[in-house]
């Protein structure tokens, strides 16, 4: 069959037609294809930016926990380290008692630790001037100008009775400033108070911009003011006392002094007394030994005879003479002893003999009253060191005393112990006691208890007196206890013979 | 004769005492003989004009560098105040150093390589082991003087420093260069010799958050304008609030220490942490060091742990890198963002150390602004030098 070119023409027209829909329903495909491909990716894509949107929010979450976390472990970790610096700062500063070292206790180191770069304690004195106590890493400059601002600075005076702690850094309002100090952006004041009155600040501050104050820097800086404040407070109550205690030690002195002064005075006349004593006993003793020596003549009828009347009155001038003379000698001896004129015998001697001696003088007057003298004496009672004599004196005028005023079938007992250093010797009664009114004067001379057996027996008022005198010149002690009808009891101590 | 260090210390409030407490201490240690090298820290406490003329003449005018920092590391913990000296005394480790004043009046790269000159020239024929930095911390252009002293130094040799600070008030930091300081200044010591070294550095922050691209950079790149087409400020916001509103008040406050930027570096799965130091009212982040466009950003998370865990990673490295040998002294610069994270935990830190390197060790270091580190595993092909904020670097000589 022949190929007409029309056909021909026709042909070609339905095969590009042919083509044609074919290319469209490949494209078609292809669009299908495409667009399911890119809502494929479209939502990929949507699925990684929302991913990237949860990775951002999860960030963000993390940020802010880890922000939190850390800002609360910061501010324990400043307690913890401030309490600690607190801790050693209170041991330092509570345990001196003098003001300026409680400040000069306060060192670089230990302050650091409380987390400040710089700290200026001001103090005010008695006349309220500031003094600056403590100024570290501050420029002389800047602690002038805060001293030379501070009292005339009414709204910080304020904030300061009031215990305020306050804080300033960079985002206070310029307004709510109280104190301005150039280079100072970061810092906390602390008043030091006592209970009722303002005794300096505390400015501490942080020189860098690495974190602002916070509650912890405001609570540390207000223990370290409590502390300081105590330790002052302290120091000034020690500081009055110890005035107080030297303005009375003073007094004392004074006192000490005057009575001193005194003492010597008494010394003195008690000294013109003895010699008065003595130059007086002297001159008497002379007239009287004629006296008695005239009265013995006349009484031996040598000048004739006398009658008995007068011989009667001249045995009363001899025997008057004879007590006279014996006070005289009494006197002279306490004078003697108390000028230091006598000399003492020492010997190192027991005092048994002495007891023995004593009992076997007075054994008439024992016997007439029917006295029970006992003698007890502790068991190796070592020698003393005495002048027996004297000693003996001591005895008979205790023993004696003893006897007169104990009333019949009484007792007087005579006991001795000892320590190391010494004896004591304990001459005990029964009789009529002495007055508590008069035991304080019992050994000064002439005194004489009131009681009737003194009104009726005369005595010189000097033995007692003798015997202390005695006793205290052998560096011993003599006292007395009494009680009115229950006997009386006399002490003296004597040293015991030092062993070489 | 064998290698002598000594180190010396004092917190006296006079700077002139401080150094020559420190100094006597440090003579005491090394005993008689001729002074090679004076490394010298001290705290903003101290200005160094009280003390350095002495210290140049106490150490026989022998070579003298030093920085200033915030807080010295020495082998019994950290000293927040103080000035440390430590003196070499060595007759086969070689040093040579030089430096650079005024930077800001300067190329910077031309400086870099005017003082990696003066160093070579005086250093001699000896095998140049690696190069110590001091520069200003404030410095925008540290990155641009590194390269100027590898034109010199060669572009695979170990660059290692820090970026002096101050007492975080961020205005003023001291470089010592012999009985001169300057406020603006590098100086650097070239360490060579018949010794040896091991180094290594870490940071111990985390991503947080999707990753997001910085599309924007200006001021030598140190400040972000937009992050994912977006103000940058807006990232702090969306993850601080309010908070981000303090980061102009505080410094150095929560969040920048504890949530920097971590910029995706060079090698996989590393980040280089950038502190973010201010906001600016268009919307714009500051960093404290620069920062490339179209580099990804993180927020970062650190804490004591993650901290002291890098640290341990790092004393891991060095003790790889030692094989046996022992440590003769130990240098460290570490990150004011770590000082302020660490604090208390700073004494951990040290003890780690010193567990890991030798009770006795010498150990001599402060926290920087910026720490500049040379991966160890690029010396032999390629070596690029990082200026990173919140890491630890510890070299090792031995």
């Amino acid at each position: 069959m022949p190929i007409s070119f029309q056909n021909l023409a026709s042909d070609f027209n339905v095969l590009v037609e042919l083509l044609l829909l074919v290319t469209i329903v490949i494209m078609l495909g292809i669009t299908v294809a495409y667009r399911q491909r890119a809502a494929m990716i479209k939502g990929s894509l949507n699925k990684l930016i929302k991913s990237f949107q949860e990775l951002d929010e999860q960030a963000k979450l993390i940020i802010k926990t880890d922000l939190e976390l850390n800002r609360t472990q910061e501010e324990l970790d400043k307690r913890f380290s401030g309490l600690n610096a607190l801790h050693k700062i209170s041991r330092l500063v509570s345990t001196t008692l003098i003001e300026n070292e409680i400040f000069e206790r306060l060192n670089q180191r230990l302050l650091t630790e409380l987390g400040f770069e710089k700290f200026l304690i001001i103090t005010w004195d008695k006349q309220d001037n500031p003094i600056c106590r403590l100024q570290w890493e501050f420029m002389p400059d800047a602690a002038n100008q805060i001293m030379r601002m501070i009292n005339s600075n009414s709204a910080l005076m304020a904030i300061l009775q009031q215990n305020h702690i306050v804080a300033y850094d960079e985002t206070t309002q310029d307004k709510d400033r109280i104190i301005r100090i150039p280079d100072l952006k970061q810092f906390v004041i602390g008043p030091i108070l006592t209970q009722d009155k303002v005794l300096g600040l505390i400015l501490a501050a942080k020189n860098s911009k690495l974190g602002g104050i916070t509650e912890a820097d405001k609570e540390v800086v207000s223990i370290l003011a409590d502390q300081v404040g105590q330790a002052m407070r302290n120091a000034r109550l020690f500081e009055e006392v110890f005035l107080s205690h030297q303005s009375l030690e003073l007094k004392v002195n004074e006192r000490t002094r005057q009575l001193s002064t005194a003492l010597e005075e008494v010394k003195k006349i008690s000294t013109m007394k003895s010699q008065f004593i003595s130059a007086v006993s002297h001159e008497l003793r002379t007239p009287l030994t004629s006296i008695k020596g005239y009265a013995s003549i006349l009484m031996s009828g040598k000048g004739g005879q006398i009658p008995p009347e007068v011989k009667d009155r001249l045995g009363k001038i001899n025997k008057h003479s004879d007590n006279l003379v014996k006070m005289i000698n009494e006197l002279l001896d306490i004078s003697r002893i108390e000028s230091g004129r006598v000399t003492m015998r020492y010997t190192a001697q027991h005092i048994q003999p002495l007891i023995d001696n004593t009992r076997d003088l007075l054994t008439p007057q024992i016997k007439e009253k029917d006295i029970n003298f006992k003698v007890k004496l502790a068991e190796h009672i070592p020698r003393v060191m005495m002048d027996p004599t004297q000693i003996e004196r001591v005895f008979i005028n205790l023993v004696g005393n003893a006897l007169k005023f104990t009333p019949q079938h009484g007792t007087i007992s005579i006991e001795a112990y000892h320590d190391d250093e010494k004896i004591t010797v304990k001459v005990s009664d029964t009789g009529i006691g002495i007055k508590s009114e008069d035991l304080e004067h019992l050994f000064e001379e002439f005194y004489r208890a009131d009681n009737l057996i003194n009104q009726n027996v005369k005595g010189t008022g000097l033995g007692l007196s003798l015997a202390k005198k005695i006793i205290e010149a052998h560096q011993g002690k003599m006292w007395v206890t009494s009680k009115i009808n229950q006997g009386t009891q006399f002490y003296f101590t004597l040293p015991v013979e030092r062993k070489k | 004769m064998s290698t002598s260090i000594g180190i010396g210390f004092s917190r006296d409030a006079d700077g002139l005492t401080a150094a020559q407490i420190a100094v006597k201490e440090a003579k005491k240690q090394i005993g008689e003989g001729s002074i090679d090298l004076a490394i010298v820290y001290h705290t903003a406490h101290y200005h160094p004009k009280d003390f350095l003329n002495f210290l140049y003449e106490s150490v026989d005018q022998t070579r003298l560098i030093g920085s200033s920092t915030t807080a010295i590391i020495l082998p019994h913990g950290i000293e927040d105040k103080g000035v440390a000296v430590m003196l070499i005394q060595s007759a086969y480790i070689k040093f040579e150093i030089g430096h650079m004043p005024h930077l800001h009046f300067q190329d910077i790269f031309e400086a870099g390589k005017t003082m990696a000159s003066e160093s070579i020239t005086g250093y001699g024929a000896h095998f140049r082991k690696f190069c110590l930095l001091f520069i200003n911390g404030l410095n925008p252009f540290i990155p641009t003087f590194i390269k100027g002293l590898k034109d010199q130094l060669g572009p695979t040799f170990p660059i290692y420093g820090m970026g002096s600070s101050d007492d975080l008030l961020f205005k003023k930091t001291y470089q010592l260069y012999q009985n001169a300081y300057h406020t603006d200044g590098a100086v650097g010591l070239l360490i060579g010799g018949n010794t040896h070294f091991a180094v290594s550095q870490k940071h111990g922050w985390k991503p947080l958050g999707k990753p997001r691209t910085i599309d924007a950079v200006r001021d030598n790149n140190h400040v972000i304008e937009k992050i994912d087409r977006q103000p940058a400020k807006d990232l702090l916001t969306r993850f601080f609030d309010e908070e981000a509103q303090r980061i102009n008040d505080y410094r150095l406050g929560q969040i920048n220490v504890r949530y920097p930027l971590g910029i995706t570096g060079p090698e996989k799965g590393q980040y280089l942490i950038r502190n973010v130091t201010n906001t600016l009212d268009d919307g714009s982040i500051v960093c404290q060091d620069n920062v490339d466009e179209k580099s990804q950003v993180h927020i970062m998370l650190g804490s004591q742990l993650s901290c002291l865990k890098a640290t341990a990673e790092a004393l891991g490295e060095i003790k790889l890198q030692l094989a046996g040998k022992k440590p003769r002294l130990v240098f460290i610069f570490e990150s004011l963002m770590r000082y302020q994270l660490l604090q208390r935990s700073l004494d951990k830190e040290i003890t780690l150390i010193r567990k890991a390197l030798g009770d006795t060790v010498p150990i001599f270091g402060m926290f920087c602004m910026n720490e500049i580190f040379t991966p160890r595993f690029h010396i032999q092909t390629e070596a690029p030098t990082y200026v990173q904020n919140g890491s630890i670097m510890i070299a090792v000589v031995y």
